[in-house]
């Protein structure tokens, strides 16, 4: 019973289940969209922040603070966009 | 049916298996969308920095007795963790929840926190270890199954 109403709680204040599910979509796709533009990020935007939401460039610049801020601006939550820092040089990573 | 992921070309980082999630910070009333790199070298789950910022996660509001020091091959850092949820979606809109200390970093000096940010956020084997994880680069399959027949996972009888 407690399990129950914890996870109740917990779909309640991510925005309940269907609006969780439309939202992690959207992501999930707006992730992917940005990886599709490779190319044209990097001839366009590089060495800067980039911001996708709902499968549309919405942001960019030098910092993620500024990316951050023309987001708001938006009415766009950042911590709902897909957001990546456009590089040419890919260094190994050994976390 | 399986958490579905999939390797991002990358732009600064090389193709690695990554997967997205929700996460729920329930402490400080935080949430955020969030993509994370599988790494099953990593013990816990961890935030970059980048998405630190993203969910507006304050330093301020981090309680400095949960730091601890992690080992890495380039030595001993600083993390501070939090209790969290992460929350997957399978393609059949089915959702599993995962009940976490996720690992915060510690921020560096400007300069220092300029390369941080471009870190992923990392998967680790305290949820990769409750899952069954497929990863094939050359099919282009990422998958994490959860424990069978259960919406929510083992993971979420923590929460008792």
């Amino acid at each position: 019973m407690t399990a129950v109403v914890d996870i109740k709680n917990i779909m309640a204040a991510v925005g309940g289940e269907e609006a969780l599910e439309v939202r992690l979509r959207r992501f999930e796709e707006d992730v992917r969209y940005l990886q599709s533009l490779k190319q044209e990020l990097l001839r366009k935007y590089l060495n800067q922040w980039v911001a996708v939401y709902d499968k549309s460039i919405v942001a960019h610049g030098k910092t993620l603070a500024g990316v951050r801020k023309q987001l708001s601006a938006k009415g766009i939550l950042p911590r709902e966009a897909a957001i990546d820092f456009i590089a040419k040089e890919r260094k190994a990573m050994l976390l | 049916m399986g958490i579905k992921g999939f390797f991002p070309t990358g732009f600064h980082m090389l193709p690695a298996p990554s997967v997205q999630a929700a996460l729920f910070l329930p402490r400080l009333n935080l949430q955020g969308l969030t993509s994370f790199m599988i790494d099953t070298g990593a013990d816990n789950t961890t935030l970059s920095l980048s998405d630190v910022e993203r969910i507006n996660l304050s330093y301020r509001q981090i309680k400095r007795s949960s730091a601890v020091g992690v080992e890495g091959i380039a030595g001993e850092q600083l993390f501070y963790q939090e209790a969290a949820l992460l929350i997957f979606r399978a393609e059949d809109a089915k959702q599993y929840v995962f009940s976490i200390m996720v690992h915060i970093p510690r921020r560096g000096t400007s300069g220092q926190a300029e390369q941080q940010r471009r870190l992923p956020s990392i998967l680790g084997r305290d949820v990769i270890n409750q899952c069954r994880l497929v990863v094939s680069f050359h099919e282009g399959i990422v998958e994490l199954v959860p424990p069978e027949g259960a919406m929510l996972p083992v993971a979420m009888r923590r929460l008792l």
